[in-house]
């Protein structure tokens, strides 16, 4: 129904040049109706993208509304049929019920030093290796560089060996 | 007789790399030392690879072939702990599950990732918003999200259960069958990594000269035969791609077992995946001889299938007989 470049509807053409038709002849029709017969199936094919990519959009995105409406309901709300699908009211005693458990503040300043500090260094050793591979020449570089982009590129696959397994990302420098 | 222009170029190319070489070694320890700022500059890499990258796989072979709960003393075991693997049915347990939810997830994945980023190369309005919504699932923590597809699929009152029940379809025990199980997990897969794939696919898509396409339909190709003749080829690469990462992350399943079903792996281990059974024996029986042990039967396992790829991958770009020709 649809190809890559977009059924546009174009202006008058001979049915034979028809991009939609499948090579059958039709010498049947007058211009017009194949003019219109073009148009039908380009809007067609555009209500079926649309709705294919806007159901794609709803199941990826529908966690993340799940996940706010959790936050807003009580556990009955969640587990009860029929579920109850929009925003609840709960979120203050959520939210209070979080805060006096744990010490959520702190745990998030220590993620943002952390991830701070993580994106910091890992642009400036990354920075500093890549400038110095790309401008100078020194013995070795050749070797160096297609080691270090052997790792990186085999990094997925390194996780499968023994020792990043068990501690994820235990290299901290990424590169 | 003709000169292949090709082959006269890389014998050039080869003179002067040899002379390169050549004047480096050379050059010798006065060299290394005259360039010890550009040394310094790599060294962080190295460093860290080394402390965290190879003295742990080095180290992890060396346990392998010992007994140690990770506290007491070290006892050399020879080769009982793979011996013993070989006969563990919980360890080809493991194996069986990893790859019968790696192919639930990959193939709906990527056959998903190719349909959307199909769609999504269409003349359509709001691309860029429909690119973050589908990569979106990608760049978060499936810790936290465990939390929603545990109630999502939970077993009395998950919201799929409840539509079930609502269309007087029965319920599927989703967290405490064995396949419910296989089939959840793969789901989360799915639903975190088809975005990433379509945004990988679509990369691939936009590279394809529109010509192409083009002059197809004036020769008065289908859609059909347009997307299996020009589309697919030119992805061939690019779908290779996807297949190799969606391979090494299938192998090394982890985290969503683990945050969906904890350690044990689920109701008779039917989650317990690869990954999930080394850190269940190392961390949790902690028995880290073993653990390494598993390890490198996965290490085995994923270099299998890394030599299929690599096959698959050079394949098409093998030299031709002409070519081997050439460049004698």
């Amino acid at each position: 129904m649809t190809t890559t470049t977009g059924d546009r509807p174009t202006p008058p053409r001979a049915p034979e040049h028809d991009p939609a038709s499948d090579g059958s002849h039709r010498p049947q029709h007058t211009q017009s109706q194949v003019d219109r017969g073009i148009i039908f199936r380009a809007r067609l094919g555009r209500l079926v993208t649309h709705a294919g990519i806007i159901f794609g959009v709803i199941l990826s995105i529908f966690p993340f509304y799940w996940l706010l409406v959790m936050s807003t309901s009580t556990t009955a709300q969640i587990f009860g049929y029929p579920p109850k699908l929009t925003f609840g009211t709960s979120f203050g005693t959520n939210l209070s019920n979080l805060l006096s458990s744990i010490d959520i503040v702190s745990a998030l300043v220590n993620t943002i030093i952390v991830s701070t500090l993580c994106a910091v260094l890992v642009m400036f050793f990354d920075s500093l290796a890549a400038f110095t591979f790309a401008k100078y020449d020194f013995p070795g570089r050749t070797r160096c560089s297609w080691s270090c982009w052997q790792r990186s590129s085999c990094r997925g696959a390194c996780r499968s060996c023994p020792a990043s397994s068990s501690c994820h990302g235990s290299d901290g420098s990424g590169i | 007789v003709t000169v292949n222009p090709t082959a006269v170029a890389a014998s050039t190319d080869r003179s002067e790399a040899d002379t390169a070489v050549h004047r480096s070694r050379a050059r010798g320890f006065k060299g290394l030392r005259a360039h010890w700022p550009q040394y310094v500059a790599i060294a962080p890499f190295y460093l860290l690879f080394a402390i965290f990258g190879l003295f742990p796989i080095v180290f992890s072979i060396v346990l392998s072939f010992t007994d140690w709960d990770g506290m007491g003393e070290i006892h050399f075991a020879g080769i009982s702990q793979y011996a013993y693997l070989i006969q563990d049915s919980r360890f080809w347990n493991a194996v069986g599950n990893t790859f019968i939810i790696w192919i639930l997830s990959t193939v709906p994945m990527l056959f998903l990732a190719l349909v959307i980023a199909f769609l999504l190369h269409q003349n359509i309005r709001f691309k860029g918003f429909y690119r973050v919504a589908f990569f979106l699932p990608n760049v978060t923590s499936m810790v936290a999200m465990a939390i929603v597809f545990g109630s999502v699929f939970s077993d009395s009152f998950g919201l799929v259960n409840s539509a079930l029940t609502a269309l007087h379809i029965d319920t599927v025990p989703w967290v405490s069958s064995s396949w419910g199980i296989k089939v959840t997990i793969a789901v989360m897969v799915i639903w975190r990594f088809t975005g990433y794939n379509a945004i990988i696919y679509l990369a691939g898509l936009q590279s394809i000269n529109t010509d192409l396409y083009d002059s197809a339909k004036v020769d008065g190709a289908t859609t059909a035969q347009i997307f299996l003749r020009i589309t697919i080829p030119l992805l061939r690469p690019i779908i290779l791609f996807t297949v190799i990462t969606s391979t090494v992350g299938g192998l090394s399943l982890f985290t969503e077992p683990q945050v969906l079903l904890g350690n044990g792996g689920g109701v008779d281990e039917a989650g317990m995946t690869i990954v999930l059974y080394q850190y269940n024996q190392a961390f949790t029986q902690f028995d880290f001889g073993y653990g390494s042990a598993i390890a490198w039967a996965l290490f085995i396992i994923a270099s299998v299938f890394a030599i299929i790829n690599w096959r698959l991958l050079s394949d098409r770009s093998a030299r031709t007989p002409k070519d081997k020709e050439a460049r004698r």
